[in-house]
């Protein structure tokens, strides 16, 4: 019997990895007798779509040329 | 001046690596001005310390090594000049804790809708983001906004596989409360 804390993190991992036979057991035998990390896993779901979002809306900015060039600026100044 | 020294061209600097550097922060520190202040104190740092660089990583590589260090310095000054962030939550403390938050947390996050144009949703989660301890916040980030391999962010953090899992389900946990609290008691 594994607890909260290892079927935690045995949640996360299987979001990113496929879980062996033992693990997805200890798991789902785990979820069956407790209902907060039954909860956990469902509020993940959620949490998976968020960061799905945030990550693919990482889109990379660029700097305007007014900062770049006070960048420059500075750099400048500090070489003198 | 060394020799090193000598060949490195600096004035391509902002123009060469301003932009990687500045997503880099903003990612990390989630404010505009912020980033750009740590951007340019690396760039200083950089200058300064010029005949420190040996010339064995390149000049990407050492100007990233300079502004990560900046990044892990900013937080670990917020984290003493805030009192203890999540301590309302209490997710501070080692394990145990999280029993009694989940069920203070009946709030029903599997009712939020998450929208690719919820831009409320994602300033409200990044800024729990923030509230992380530091010593999870560069290996939340990293793993889940910047989607890296597992072995490169365990590489990265020295840690291993296991205790990279056990970090990021503690971090999530403080996460969802922390959304809870913001965002559906709001």
């Amino acid at each position: 019997m594994i607890d909260c804390a290892k079927a935690g993190a045995l949640i996360e991992q299987g979001e990113f990895e496929k879980l062996n036979f033992f693990q997805k057991r200890k798991l789902r035998f785990h979820i069956k007798m407790c209902g907060l990390c039954a909860k956990y896993e469902q509020d993940n779901r959620v949490m998976a779509k968020i960061f799905k979002m945030l990550a693919s809306k990482n889109s990379a900015k660029c700097l305007s040329e007014v900062e770049k060039n006070k960048l420059k600026q500075k750099l400048a100044s500090e070489q003198t | 001046m060394s020799k090193v020294e000598e060949q490195i061209d600096t004035s391509n600097w902002v123009d060469e690596y301003s932009d990687m550097m500045y997503n880099f922060t903003y990612t990390r520190v989630n404010d505009h001005e912020l980033s750009l202040d740590l951007v340019q104190d690396t760039f200083v740092s950089a200058l300064k310390g010029l005949s420190n660089f040996e010339g064995k990583s390149s000049i990407k590589t050492w100007l990233f090594s300079i502004l990560k260090r900046k990044i892990i310095d900013h937080w670990r000054r917020e984290e003493t000049r805030k009192t203890k962030p999540m301590s309302a939550l209490g997710t501070d403390s080692e394990s145990g804790e999280e029993r009694i938050i989940g069920r203070q947390s009946e709030g029903l996050i599997s009712e939020i809708e998450v929208d690719f144009e919820n831009e409320e949703l994602k300033k409200v989660i990044l800024s729990c983001v923030q509230e992380l301890p530091e010593k999870w916040k560069g290996i939340v980030i990293d793993k889940l906004l910047e989607e890296k391999q597992t072995e490169e962010v365990c590489k990265e953090h020295d840690i291993t596989a296991s205790n990279l899992w056990v970090i990021i389900h503690r971090a999530k946990v403080q996460l969802r409360d922390c959304l809870t609290l913001k965002w559906i008691n709001s």
